[in-house]
């Protein structure tokens, strides 16, 4: 077992405070910790296996021929040793699969980064308000974002389309009243 | 039971920035949530959001410490709202009063809203290969809310362990995570170092900051003491924006490594110091606009009046530009030695270190 360490002076600490749902005094800088220990505190890291060699008319791994296949990839299908099997999700990948899954964004679990592109779009149909002028070049751009990304994945914890209609309603009513400006500024002049 | 979002996802309660950087906790929020299998924490960065995700089956601990920000924040602002008070009672009869007096109501405000908020608290989950800091969970009634859930939710995929159990179980020595600030694993331990090898930095951002602050704080003494000059008031402003620049350099520098922990708080100590100059300074420009629309009722004063008259502006013109020109030299001179000592211990027992390493060949010890 792994010595966990005081977060504020990063001294070891003694096993035996732990889960005693009370507060401890940290035995360096004294600081008040609280620790919930759990049973991985114990078990380590797993070593990684590597893959047994393969025996007469076995089928072997696609990566590695001198090795025995122990499984498909769910994906792909190719035969896997258990060095190249990927367990992810309740599936077993191959880690070509892993790597296509998390570029093309297929594997939502792998994903660590998004663009908000409903929260872009009101965001420029609502600050350019404060100047109104940058409503004019910024209220079809809004529009734009919004039908264009109306489809595309929002937040990875899950929200509906709401900031999309607000943003879609919001640069409508700007783009209607410039052009209601601005006809009235040529009807005004002829 | 709880609101589920759309993906299935559970969100608990609590919200706080992920201090990353000098500004880049400005405009993120991070937020917790709990999956099936794992927990979620999401930094929305309002444009987009990072994710990081914590798996049941890899925690092996959560680690709650009572911090003293608490008391730390609500001291500072009392003292600033008592600042601001006596200010406004001092300028009672003049328009500036009110001004004061409803800046000291908001932070008053706050003061309430921040203790009513309860005692601070930070929450880190600990795995096989990471620490990280949880920011959602900063208060110790939070904690008491979203720990359990946690709890609850590791233990029903890993079962629970006792204490004779753990203690029965032989302890590894040596460091906890081997690759040095992975997510923050190494924490301040590992920035307190006095000058890695990896780092060569030897402080040139941090003395010309701190020599700077010095020169400042002495002719703002000069200037308090004797005769009200605006050359020297206009040195001391340019001084002053030479100082704020080593120090944004200090910082970043500090933060890639080297600076002992004494340096490292003078600094951050000498940036407050610009924040309080700053708010000072926009108030004494508000009272040399009024002092200038009393000159010249009939004219609407510029920028250039506005700076000039900020110069003429004698310490003992008004109390208000009396105790923040006091206040100022004082910290200046103070922060200034005060750094400046701690940044020559430090080279001194970097360079040491280094030479020591130098001969030997071998990794650099802690100071």
């Amino acid at each position: 077992m792994e010595a966990l360490v005081c977060t504020a002076c990063r001294r070891p600490l003694s096993v035996s405070d732990f889960n005693t749902d009370a507060f401890f005094q940290c035995p360096s800088c004294r600081a008040r910790l609280k620790v919930d220990a759990f049973p991985a505190l114990l078990r380590g890291i797993d070593r990684g296996k590597s893959g047994e060699v393969v025996l007469g008319e076995e089928a072997s791994c696609f990566y590695h021929p001198n090795k025995k296949a122990e499984i498909a990839c769910d994906y792909c299908g190719r035969f896997l040793c258990s060095l190249c099997d990927i367990p992810l999700d309740g599936k077993h990948l191959c880690l070509t699969c892993v790597e296509a899954g998390r570029k093309k964004g297929r594997i939502t679990s792998l994903e660590r980064h998004r663009t908000l592109y409903d929260s872009t779009a009101l965001g420029l149909a609502v600050f350019p308000l404060v100047t109104f002028w940058f409503t004019l070049v910024t209220a079809p751009m809004a529009l734009y974002i919004a039908i264009r990304r109306w489809n595309a994945a929002t937040s990875v914890v899950g929200r509906g389309k709401g900031r999309l209609v607000a943003a879609i309603i919001l640069s409508s009513l700007q783009i209607l009243g410039w052009a209601t400006g601005i006809a009235y500024f040529v009807s005004s002049r002829h | 039971m709880a609101r589920l979002t759309r993906a299935g996802y559970r969100r608990l309660p609590g919200w706080g920035p992920r201090k990353t950087g000098l500004f880049a906790g400005v405009g993120t929020r991070c937020r917790l949530y709990l999956g099936e299998d794992h927990i979620l924490s999401v930094d929305n960065h309002l444009f987009f959001e990072d994710y990081k995700r914590f798996y049941f089956t890899d925690i092996q601990a959560i680690l709650t410490r009572k911090t003293s920000r608490w008391i730390v924040e609500a001291a500072i602002v009392l003292i600033v709202a008592a600042c601001m008070t006596g200010c406004s009672l001092l300028l009672l009869s003049r328009p500036l009063g009110g001004f004061w007096m409803g800046l000291s109501i908001i932070l008053i405000i706050y003061l309430f809203y921040h203790l009513a908020r309860g005692p601070t608290c930070s929450c880190h989950i600990v795995t096989a290969v990471q620490e990280d800091l949880l920011p959602t969970v900063n208060r110790l009634r939070i904690s008491r809310k979203v720990v359990p859930l946690l709890k609850s939710a590791v233990e029903r995929v890993q079962g629970s362990v006792n204490t004779e159990e753990m203690a029965a179980a032989p302890v590894e020595d040596g460091p906890r995570y081997a690759r040095p600030g992975a997510n923050g694993a190494l924490g301040s331990a590992g920035r307190g170092m006095a000058g890695t090898p990896a780092g060569r930095y030897r402080g040139g951002a941090h003395v010309a900051a701190f020599c700077l602050l010095l020169v400042a704080g002495i002719l703002t003494l000069i200037d308090l003491t004797a005769r009200h000059l605006p050359l020297l008031m206009t040195l001391c402003t340019l001084l002053g924006a030479a100082f704020s620049l080593f120090v944004i350099v200090a910082l970043v520098k500090q933060r890639r490594g080297g600076a002992s922990r004494a340096v490292r708080s003078l600094t951050w100590a000498c940036f407050a110091l610009i924040c309080l100059s700053f708010c000072l300074g926009y108030a004494a420009a508000v009272q040399a606009m009024i002092h200038v629309m009393m000159l010249r009722p009939k004219m609407a004063p510029d920028q250039w009046d506005i700076g000039r008259t900020m110069m003429s502006l004698s310490p003992r013109s008004s109390p208000f530009l009396m105790v923040s020109y006091g206040f100022e030299a004082a910290c200046s001179v103070v922060l200034g030695g005060l750094g400046l000592a701690s940044v020559l211990r430090w080279r001194k027992s970097a360079g040491t270190a280094r030479s020591a390493v130098d001969s030997t060949g071998q990794g650099m010890p802690a100071p």
